[in-house]
């Protein structure tokens, strides 16, 4: 993963550019369109719009007299990817982590007492 | 709903105890985390796991219920910071299911990160996470 993702990952945290990505994933479209179909103004799907283009997720192409918007999967991909990658790390801990539990004989777990109310620092 | 969080769940042929004392006792913690933890489990509470390949990632517990919820906050580089820009937050819930426990973890708080999340994670893992495979799906169709 070469580029820095963050900016990616702060476009993406938002439902609205996220329905936009879906709506842009059928099929290329223009802001009026956007409007049209997702219950927000074109005002702000065009603000939403140029936030998805600035990270590259979007870019526009010229149809006509329209402007039309376009997702870019690869970047995208780049995305899923990185936080798939955090995803396997997730499944691999907790495979290992299924397997200490199971094998550990139930005597050799040592008791932990839930932290009384409130909780005392241990020493 | 937040699509950039990553969610995984396991059931484990174990009580809910069991599961519990693998997630906030450090003996246990670097049987399956990290190699090294610095871990206990009170709200409030520092601590680190280290991994010897990457090195000391600093936590902090934000969250307790034993035996059924813990959350952490953990930097999202070796030696990194504690604040939203800088770490992301791990929310365990365990519930007791017949024959032993569902985990499941959540991962939160990358959207908000300031840099690149330095994956020293490999990239050849499977399974889109599901939310981002539907969305591929239908860009794949899409000329880039």
């Amino acid at each position: 993963v070469s580029t820095a993702l963050a900016p990616i990952f702060s476009a993406l945290a938002d439902e609205t550019r996220w329905s936009i990505l879906r709506e842009l994933g059928r099929a290329d479209a223009s802001a009026s369109a956007l409007a049209a179909r997702l219950p927000v103004t074109r005002q702000a799907i065009a603000k939403h719009l140029a936030v998805l283009a600035e990270v590259g997720l979007v870019e526009s192409v010229r149809v006509g007299r329209e402007l039309r918007y376009r997702a870019i999967g690869a970047k995208l991909d780049e995305t899923a990817r990185a936080l798939d990658a955090i995803g396997a790390e997730w499944d691999r801990r907790l495979l290992a982590l299924k397997d200490l539990v199971e094998r550990m004989p139930q005597e050799s777990v040592t008791p932990i007492a839930p932290p009384a109310q409130p909780a005392a620092p241990l020493p | 709903m937040d699509p950039l969080s990553i969610t995984r769940t396991i059931e484990i042929a174990a009580p809910r105890e069991r599961v519990w004392a693998a997630l906030t006792t450090p003996e246990l913690l670097t049987q399956w985390l990290g190699q090294e933890a610095v871990f206990e489990p009170t709200v409030g509470a520092h601590g680190s796991y280290r991994w010897t390949d990457w090195g000391y990632f600093p936590l902090v517990v934000e969250a307790v219920d034993a035996p059924s919820a813990l959350s952490v906050r953990w930097a999202a580089r070796p030696d990194g910071e504690l604040s939203d820009a800088s770490s992301t937050v791990v929310h365990y819930t365990l519930e007791s299911i017949p024959g032993g426990t569902r985990l499941t973890v959540v991962e939160t708080g990358f959207d908000s990160l300031d840099g690149d999340r330095q994956t020293a994670f490999d990239n050849n893992s499977q399974g889109w996470d599901e939310e981002l495979g539907e969305l591929k799906a239908f860009l794949e169709g899409t000329p880039a």
